[in-house]
């Protein structure tokens, strides 16, 4: 008897089981159908991250998805970014507080042949300042990219236009939301050329680890160059190369080497980087050594050259808000015949949470043009207010060289829009 | 006969419930089994082959942006507070949201489109069936009648 009721119930558990499975697949055949006839409705085609505003589809055009040659709405991509800046010195600098970068950039992913990339950024506008009558400065408007890259096939590009110099991982990715400090390490900025006008060669060694070498040259001068309040010289004919050995979601490593004649002076600078980056769970470690060799040979760099530089400086600060800044470079190009620039960074930030991340960097460099070295160590936090930016608040400490050791708080807003 | 018949009416109703358990049971056993998979999917003919883990990893890390038949991959995300896209990057890559928004942000400034976000997954089933060369992951397995495969199922 007991046997047959077993055996009863166990076709009746089955059969249940089946009958229940076949309703919840009813059911979600059911929902699925349902939610077909809302699809187009629901249909968000934000297009990125945190983007609220995009092209919204419709049921009369589906076409516009399906078919590549309609589908231009995806191969474009508006993004930009801003921050403001306060600086409160501990030392006899001045307080101030600033719009530091308004950046919009547009990248086209067209075809092989049209995949223009344009930055354009006003940056420097002083909206306070301690110093008297100094209060209010207007900034300055440039197109701190401007090029076009055409694939030769999925391993080879060519890139020609104005471009990030591929020196350091810093350099090319310097907005201040994806960077973690307000101060941007001396080692990643300041003794070589930030940007190239001219011509890139890039060849990917291998996709999956992202390994790849670039060799790139500039013929002539720079296209709209920033101030020389914003970098130390400029610079005309410049060659180098980067080898990334790893970039990845773990990683990231290069080994860089640029060429380049200073425009202002006879100097020619010779610069080694290397970088690596560690991306951990909750742990960013990022680490960055530099040389840069300084030579300027007897014949070049004469009295004329150095009467001409000056005349020029001349002209040029006495038009410039920026003139005081102006002859400390014209100094700084003309004092250094030979030389070496350089140093390097130790820089951890721990993310503490989803909003709450701490950092810290300690910095070592060698100025030629003091002839003498500084360092100074960085710690702060950034609060991240979701798709509304970030608050950075650090302090910076230091001593020795000028240029690397001021002392004083910084406070930064800084956010990416799309 | 009538204890009999009592015993036999006990046993019934002992037996109803062991069923009505055991029916429970298995229930609750596939809802969470449908919970725990994860479906990547695509217009159906777009990739030739089936993704293992990382596969995905690489077209969600932009690595890989057209397939063997020279289509533009484009990968759809969902919205970075969305339950599903915590296990996907968990599960995936071993990393939050968070951190792998990032990553994609410092892509885009370098000109790299990042993955297309769609606000539900029945938008993201939309979008990869009209799209051809869009991936994207859901959680309930894609209707047979759809425009769309599965690449890869991933347990959660």
């Amino acid at each position: 008897m007991i046997s047959l009721l077993s055996k009863f119930g166990l076709i009746a558990c089955l059969s249940v089981s089946f009958s229940a499975q076949s309703a919840v697949h009813n059911l979600q055949n059911k929902q699925d159908k349902g939610s077909d006839k809302n699809l187009t409705s629901n249909l968000d085609t934000n297009t990125k991250e945190n983007s609220q505003s995009s092209i919204q589809n419709n049921s009369t055009q589906p076409e516009l998805f399906s078919q590549e040659q309609d589908d231009y709405a995806h191969d474009w991509d508006v993004s930009g970014y801003i921050k403001t800046f306060a600086s409160l010195p501990t030392d006899n600098r001045h307080s101030k507080l600033e719009l530091d970068d308004l950046s919009i950039y547009v990248s086209g992913n067209i075809n092989r042949w049209l995949n223009p990339f344009v930055e354009a950024e006003y940056f420097g506008a002083r909206l306070l300042s301690s110093q008297k009558g100094k209060n209010f400065k207007n900034g300055k408007f440039i197109f701190e990219r401007l090029y076009n890259d055409f694939k030769i096939n999925n391993e080879d590009r060519i890139r020609l236009g104005k471009f990030l110099a591929p020196v350091g991982y810093w350099n090319l990715i310097h907005a201040a939301p994806l960077v973690w400090t307000v101060n941007r390490p001396l080692t990643s900025t300041y003794s070589y050329s930030n940007y190239i006008t001219g011509l890139e060669y890039g060849h990917t060694l291998n996709s999956m680890s992202g390994s790849r070498i670039d060799f790139y040259a500039q013929f002539g001068n720079e296209y709209n160059p920033k101030p020389l309040s914003e970098h130390p010289r400029r610079y005309k004919n410049i060659a180098g190369a980067s080898w990334t050995i790893i970039d990845d979601l773990d990683s990231r490593s290069s080994i860089d080497v640029q060429y380049a004649k200073v425009k202002t002076s006879q100097n020619k600078r010779l610069t080694f980087s290397f970088q690596k980056i560690w991306y951990l769970q909750t742990w960013d470690i990022d680490t960055q050594i530099i040389y840069t060799k300084i030579t300027n040979t007897s014949d070049d760099y004469n009295t004329e050259n150095v009467v001409n530089s000056i005349n020029k400086i001349s002209q040029i600060s006495n038009k410039s808000e920026f003139s005081n800044l102006i002859n400390i470079n014209s100094n700084e190009e003309i004092q250094h015949e030979n030389g070496w620039d350089g140093g390097g960074y130790l820089q951890a930030r721990y993310r503490y949470s989803s909003k709450w991340n701490f950092y810290g960097r300690g910095e070592y460099f060698h100025l030629a043009i003091e002839g003498k070295s500084g360092q100074n160590f960085v710690i702060g936090t950034r609060y991240h207010l979701g798709k509304w930016g970030n608050i950075n608040v650090e302090f910076k400490s230091g001593s020795g060289a000028q240029k690397i050791a001021a002392d004083g708080f910084s406070i930064s807003y800084n956010a990416m829009f799309r | 006969m009538a204890l009999a018949f009592h015993t036999m009416q006990c046993l019934g109703d002992m037996m109803k419930k062991i069923i009505i358990l055991i029916s429970i049971i298995v229930l609750m056993s596939s809802a969470v089994g449908h919970a725990e998979t994860l479906y990547v999917i695509a217009q159906k003919g777009a990739f030739v082959s089936q993704k293992n883990k990382n596969d995905i990893a690489d077209l969600y890390l932009l690595k890989l942006k057209i397939n063997s038949t020279g289509l533009k991959i484009i990968p759809i995300n969902l919205p970075i507070n969305h339950p599903l896209r915590s296990k996907f990057s968990q599960s995936i890559f071993n990393r939050s949201p968070e951190a792998l928004s990032e990553y994609w942000d410092r892509m885009s400034f370098r000109g790299i489109r990042p993955p297309v976000v769609q606000r539900s997954e029945q938008a993201v089933i939309l979008f990869v069936s009209r799209v051809k060369g869009a991936i994207g992951y859901v959680s309930q397995k894609p209707l047979r009648t759809s425009n769309v495969e599965i690449l890869s199922e991933i347990s959660l």
